[in-house]
């Protein structure tokens, strides 16, 4: 048997032989799967260690792909019909106007008056209130943003404001108006809309300190930090 | 496969880590400041404010003014009322709003 060479036994190929059969499939599945059970372990303690440790804060920043993965969830989850709905009610002033006073009511107080989404809540929400005068907002179709209004975001601070009516679905196509008319609001238009924020007594106080103090009352105005907004 | 189920791997891993290295980055709040102008420049306005305390606020370039007429910052005379709504991060206010009054002298 000395210096004898071992040969493949028929029907049962070395690993590198060129075309592997059907228990070779099955192997790199296998395979596959036990490196994505062993990820998904690793990257879960990780995760779980991390959160037991430090904790979870909506101050964080979502990351860039954690963006990226929930904007395409977010795409995914809108229905084809409805993404490509062009808005079926005529652009008018009465829409607009209409849509303006909806909005100041309904969505200044986390979009901010302008749109910016830079309010206390806008800030504090995790993922943060986007700017909707921004490209990411303004590329949205009709259809995406009807939706968005209607239904709402899960896992987000958007609530789904549709209540199955055709009053109500007049309102997010008019609101989809405006929300087009963000990126060139002037200054009056957002003055009007902060004049129909709803606001507390203690707000309307504060306003009202605010007016006499710039007009020169000389009365002792409110304190220093007079409200948190 | 294999390379596909990595590549779902790393945006986890990614997803999981991005998120944690932010975990307690922290912004301030809005407050106004209602006072008197002593100084106003470019980038800074220093006021005194209702309880006669000396405060210095930065001024950026998206800080706003709001006045009877179109201004800058540097235009603000000392002795004018003014109300800022700022915002404090780490002992610097920042000033997101200025409204601008009347002078001091004119005050009732």
């Amino acid at each position: 048997m000395k210096g004898q060479r071992r040969r493949p036994i028929r029907g049962m190929p070395f690993r590198s032989a060129s075309k592997p059969g059907k228990g070779g499939a099955t192997q790199a599945f296998l395979r596959a799967l036990l490196v994505l059970i062993v990820g998904v372990c690793v990257i879960g303690g990780v995760l779980a260690y991390t959160i037991v440790r430090r904790g979870l804060s909506a101050h964080a920043e979502p990351s860039r792909v954690e963006e990226i993965l929930t904007g395409t969830m977010r795409r995914w989850a809108t229905p084809e019909a409805i993404r490509a709905r062009r808005n079926p009610v005529q652009t008018t002033d009465d829409v607009v106007e209409r849509a303006l006073q909806h909005y100041a009511d309904h969505c200044a107080a986390c979009h901010a008056n302008d749109g910016s989404g830079d309010t206390e809540i806008g800030r504090g929400l995790y993922p943060r209130v986007p700017d909707m005068r921004a490209p990411e907002t303004q590329s949205l179709s009709d259809g995406e943003l009807f939706s968005i209004i209607e239904h709402g975001i899960r896992l987000t601070g958007m609530p789904a404001w549709g209540t199955g009516t055709p009053e109500s679905e007049l309102d997010s196509w008019g609101l989809v108006h405006f929300i087009r008319r963000l990126p060139t609001l002037s200054p009056h238009d957002i003055e009007r809309i902060d004049a129909l924020v709803p606001k507390t007594p203690a707000q309307l106080k504060e306003e009202e300190e605010i007016r006499r103090f710039l007009e020169g009352d000389s009365n002792k105005a409110a304190p220093q930090k007079a409200r948190e907004e | 496969m294999t390379r596909r189920f990595a590549a779902v791997l790393v945006a986890l891993g990614v997803l999981a880590f991005g998120s944690g290295s932010y975990l307690f980055a922290h912004d301030g709040h809005d407050h106004k400041v209602m006072g008197t102008v002593t100084m106003a420049m470019a980038d800074h306005l220093v006021l005194k404010d209702t309880d006669g305390k000396d405060i210095t606020i930065q001024v950026t370039k998206d800080t706003k003014i709001k006045a009877k007429q179109a201004m800058k910052v540097e235009e603000i005379k000392a002795g004018t009322r003014v109300v800022v709504t700022a915002v404090t991060e780490k002992d610097r206010t920042t000033a997101k709003e200025i409204q601008v009054g009347v002078s001091a002298a004119a005050a009732k």
